[in-house]
C-alpha cells in the first residue's frame, strides 16, 4: 500500500517588539481544542511556555548559493523541523515563534526550498501581531514591524482597549497601505477564535486568495510616503499564458530583493482552470487551481507587495500580457 | 522447466523471500547491526534489537525523546546515540549507559575504533580522545553532521563549511574549510586525502587536504544527505539524484574533470546509499521506500523492497556483508539474508 506522510502544518508568529507573540501562543496552547503543539521560540523569556515540547532556535540566517541574493533560508530551523519529524506522531501542529526584529523572508523561503521539509511539513500562515497602542509610532520608525506586516497573511491588532476609535481606523488604514490582503482581527489579549488563526491554508495554492474571499474586490488606497507598499494589477481580460510567466519570471528575477510578497489569480485565455501564483522574493511558484466558477468573473488580479515597486513599469508589464 | 510458482517467486523482492519486515509504529533513524543484532535508533527513544533469523527481540529504552543520531562504536558492540533529551548513550543489548546528560539537542554523534567519539550540541563539538582526554570545540554554527577518518580524524559538517580535528597531537590541530552556505553531511577518504562534504544548495564540496585545493561537484537534483565509501576506498557513492552517484577517487586530483557514473536509476530521488563491506555492490533506497542492490560493474539492480510510500531512512551490511537492514520513515525494519540470495 503506497501512504503518503501526514504534512504537518508550521504557523510563523511574528510581531514587533512588545506586541504580544508570547501572549498569543499561551492562548493558543491554553485553548481547549485537543490538539498538540511542539513550540519553536527564539529564546526563553521572561514568560513561561505551557507546552511539553518547547525548542530553542537561534535565528540562524543562512544565505542560499544560488546566485540569488535576497534568498535566505533558517539553518536551525531545517534542523529544528528535521529533527521533530523523527516523532512527528507525537503533535499535530508547530508553532513558531520569531524575535521582535526578525524578517520573516528566511522562514517562508525555507518552505519554498527545501523539498524535505515541504515534503513532512507545510508553512500554514504568517500571523502578524500588532500592538494597537504602538503601532503607528514603531510602523515609521522601524523597517522590521513594516516587514513583518509585509508578509501577513493575519494581521491581530492587539491591546485594542488601549487605543481610541480613531487610532484604530488609522492602524488598519496604515497597514491596509502595506498589505491588502491581510486578514485582520482587533483582539484584546490576543483573545482570537484560534479557528481564525490556525490552519489557514494561506500558502497552499489551492487555497490560495480562498481564504481571502475579499481579495479580488478588495478596493485600497495607496500613495502613502511609505517605501513598502501594495500594487494591485486587474485585467478584465484573460491573459496570454507564455507572455504572463514570462513577465512573473522577470519580475521576480529584476525586483526580487525588494518583493516581499505576490499572490495572484489569473485567468487565462482558452483556459477553464483558475491559474494561481505566489512569490516570496525571487522564489516563485504557480500551479492550475481549479475551473472557473459559472457566475464567477473571470478576472485576472495580482497583488505585489514591497519596497519602493515600480508601478508605471509593473502595470505596462502586466496589461502586454492580455491575450 | 521451472514452474510457474518459482519464475513468480524470482520477481518477488528479497525481502519477501529472504527476509522480514518488523512495523516499529515511529520513525527509525539508524539502522546498524550491533553485536551481531540489527539494531535500530528510533524516533520514541527505544533502541530495539533483532537477532536475524530468528524471533529474538530486546527494547532497551534509552531517550526520552526521539534519537536524532547514532553511530557504531566499541567495536561494534554498542550503540552511540544522541537524543533531543540531551542525552548521550551508549547501548548494547545488555542496556544503556549515559555519557552526557544535558539540555540542548543532541545534534550529531561519531565515534572511532580507538575509542574516540564526540557529539556536538548547539554551537560545541565535544571531542573525548582515545587517551581519555575531554575537550570542547567552538562551532560558527549548529553541526549537522561528524564523521571520523579511518586515521582518528574528526570531520564537522558545520554552517559555513568543514572543520577538521586532527587529535594525534597533544593540542588538537583544527582545519577549517570554509564554503559559504549550510553543510548537511561530511565524508574523509579512506587514503586521507580528502574531505567531501554535501552541501544545502545540491551540490558536493571537496578539499584537498594537501594543498586545501577545492572542487564543487554540482548536478545534483535534491541534496545528496548520504554518503558511503566503497570498500576499496576508490570510489564515494552519493544518494541526491534519481539514480546513485558515483565519483571515483583513485587519482591525483579526485574527482576533478572526471565524469560521475549513475546507476539504479528510478524515476524517484535516491535518498540513501550504502556500500557492501566486501563485493562491488550497493544498496541504494528512495524516497518511495523503495530500497535495491546494485552491482558496480555491470548495473544488474535486484529489488530488496517494493516502494510504500515511506523514504528509506537508513540501510547497513552487517560487518561480513551477509545481511542488510533498513529502516523507513514511517517506522518500517527490515532484516535480509543475502546469503540466502545468492
Amino acid at each position: 500500500m503506497i501512504t503518503a506522510a501526514r504534512q504537518i502544518p508550521v504557523t510563523l508568529l511574528t510581531g514587533y517588539l512588545g506586541a504580544g507573540k508570547t501572549t498569543l501562543l499561551n492562548r493558543i496552547l491554553s485553548e481547549k481544542h485537543g490538539k498538540r503543539y511542539a513550540v519553536v521560540v527564539n529564546e526563553f523569556g521572561e514568560v513561561g511556555i505551557d507546552s511539553d515540547l518547547v525548542i530553542d532556535a537561534d535565528e540562524e540566517v543562512v544565505q542560499m548559493n544560488n546566485g540569488c541574493v535576497c534568498c535566505n533560508v533558517r539553518g536551525d530551523l531545517i534542523r529544528i523541523l528535521g529533527g521533530l519529524m523523527k516523532r512527528a506522531e507525537r503533535f499535530d501542529g508547530i508553532l513558531l515563534e520569531t524575535t521582535g526584529l526578525a524578517d520573516p523572508a528566511p522562514v517562508a523561503q525555507t518552505f519554498f526550498i527545501d523539498d524535505d521539509i515541504r515534503r513532512r511539513t507545510k508553512l500554514d500562515a504568517i500571523v502578524t501581531v500588532v500592538d494597537a497602542h504602538h503601532f503607528l509610532e514603531q510602523v515609521d520608525s522601524a523597517p522590521e514591524a513594516r516587514e513583518q506586516i509585509a508578509f501577513a497573511d493575519i494581521g491581530l491588532v492587539n491591546k485594542c482597549d488601549l487605543a481610541s476609535a480613531d487610532q484604530l481606523a488609522k492602524v488598519e488604514a496604515r497597514i491596509r497601505s502595506i498589505n491588502p490582503f491581510a486578514k485582520l482581527h482587533n483582539v484584546e489579549r490576543c483573545h482570537v477564535d484560534i479557528t481564525d488563526i490556525l490552519d489557514r491554508g494561506a500558502f497552499d495554492l489551492d487555497r490560495i486568495l480562498e481564504a481571502e474571499p475579499g481579495f479580488l474586490e478588495h478596493v485600497h488606497s495607496h500613495g502613502h510616503d511609505d517605501k513598502i507598499t501594495s500594487l494591485s494589477l486587474v485585467s478584465r481580460q484573460p491573459l496570454a499564458p507564455a507572455r504572463f510567466l514570462d513577465w512573473i519570471q522577470d519580475v521576480t528575477q529584476r525586483f526580487g530583493p525588494d518583493l516581499l510578497r505576490m499572490k495572484g489569480v489569473v485567468a487565462m485565455q482558452d483556459d477553464d482552470d483558475r491559474f494561481v501564483v505566489q512569490a516570496v522574493h525571487m522564489l516563485v511558484e504557480g500551479n492550475h487551481q481549479r475551473a472557473w466558477r459559472k457566475n464567477e468573473p473571470r478576472h485576472s488580479r495580482v497583488v505585489l507587495i514591497g519596497r519602493n515597486l515600480p508601478g508605471d513599469v509593473l502595470r505596462q508589464g502586466f496589461e502586454a500580457c492580455q491575450a | 522447466m521451472p514452474s510457474l510458482k518459482a519464475a513468480a517467486r524470482q520477481t518477488l523482492p528479497l525481502v519477501k523471500r529472504y527476509g522480514s519486515e518488523h512495523a516499529l509504529g515511529t520513525h527509525v533513524n539508524a539502522v546498524r547491526f550491533v553485536g551481531g543484532y540489527a539494531a535500530a535508533a528510533l524516533g520514541d527513544g527505544m533502541v530495539r534489537f533483532f537477532l536475524p533469523n530468528a524471533a529474538m527481540t530486546i527494547a532497551i529504552p534509552a531517550h526520552k525523546g526521539a534519537i536524532l543520531c547514532a553511530s557504531l562504536a566499541t567495536n561494534n558492540k554498542e550503540f552511540l546515540t544522541g537524543g533531543d533529551d540531551g542525552r548521550v548513550c551508549r547501548i548494547s543489548p545488555d542496556g544503556a549507559k549515559t555519557i552526557t546528560d544535558g539540555s540542548g539537542w543532541i545534534d550529531a554523534v561519531a565515534s572511532h575504533p580507538s575509542g574516540a567519539y564526540a557529539f556536538a550540541t548547539r554551537r560545541t563539538a565535544f571531542v573525548h580522545a582515545a587517551d581519555g582526554e575531554d575537550r570542547e570545540i567552538t562551532l560558527n554554527g549548529s553541526a549537522a553532521a561528524m564523521a571520523f577518518s579511518l586515521a582518528g580524524q574528526l570531520a564537522i559538517a558545520e554552517r559555513g563549511g568543514v572543520t577538521l580535528i586532527g587529535l594525534a597531537n597533544e593540542t588538537p590541530s583544527i582545519r577549517r574549510f570554509p564554503h559559504e552556505g549550510l553543510h548537511l553531511a561530511v565524508a574523509v577518504s579512506a587514503d586521507e586525502r580528502f574531505v567531501v562534504s554535501s552541501t544545502y544548495d545540491c551540490a558536493l564540496h571537496t578539499w584537498r587536504l594537501s594543498d586545501d585545493f577545492d572542487m564543487h561537484m554540482s548536478g545534483y537534483v535534491g541534496r545528496p544527505r548520504s554518503l558511503s565509501w566503497s570498500a576499496d576506498g576508490r570510489w564515494l557513492a552519493s544518494s541526491g539524484a534519481t539514480s546513485v552517484v558515483l565519483w571515483p577517487f583513485q587519482d591525483e586530483d579526485g574527482p576533478l574533470r572526471r565524469t560521475a557514473t549513475t546507476l539504479a536509476r528510478r524515476s524517484t530521488l535516491v535518498v540513501h546509499v550504502s556500500w557492501h563491506p566486501r563485493k562491488s555492490m550497493l544498496s541504494v533506497g528512495y524516497a518511495d521506500g523503495a530500497l535495491v542492490l546494485v552491482q558496480k560493474h555491470d548495473g544488474l539492480v535486484r529489488a530488496v523492497r517494493d516502494p510504500d510510500g515511506s523514504a528509506i531512512t537508513d540501510a547497513n551490511f552487517d560487518e561480513s556483508g551477509r545481511f542488510l537492514a533498513y529502516g523507513t520513515e514511517q517506522g518500517t525494519l527490515g532484516i535480509v539474508d543475502l546469503r540466502e540470495s545468492a
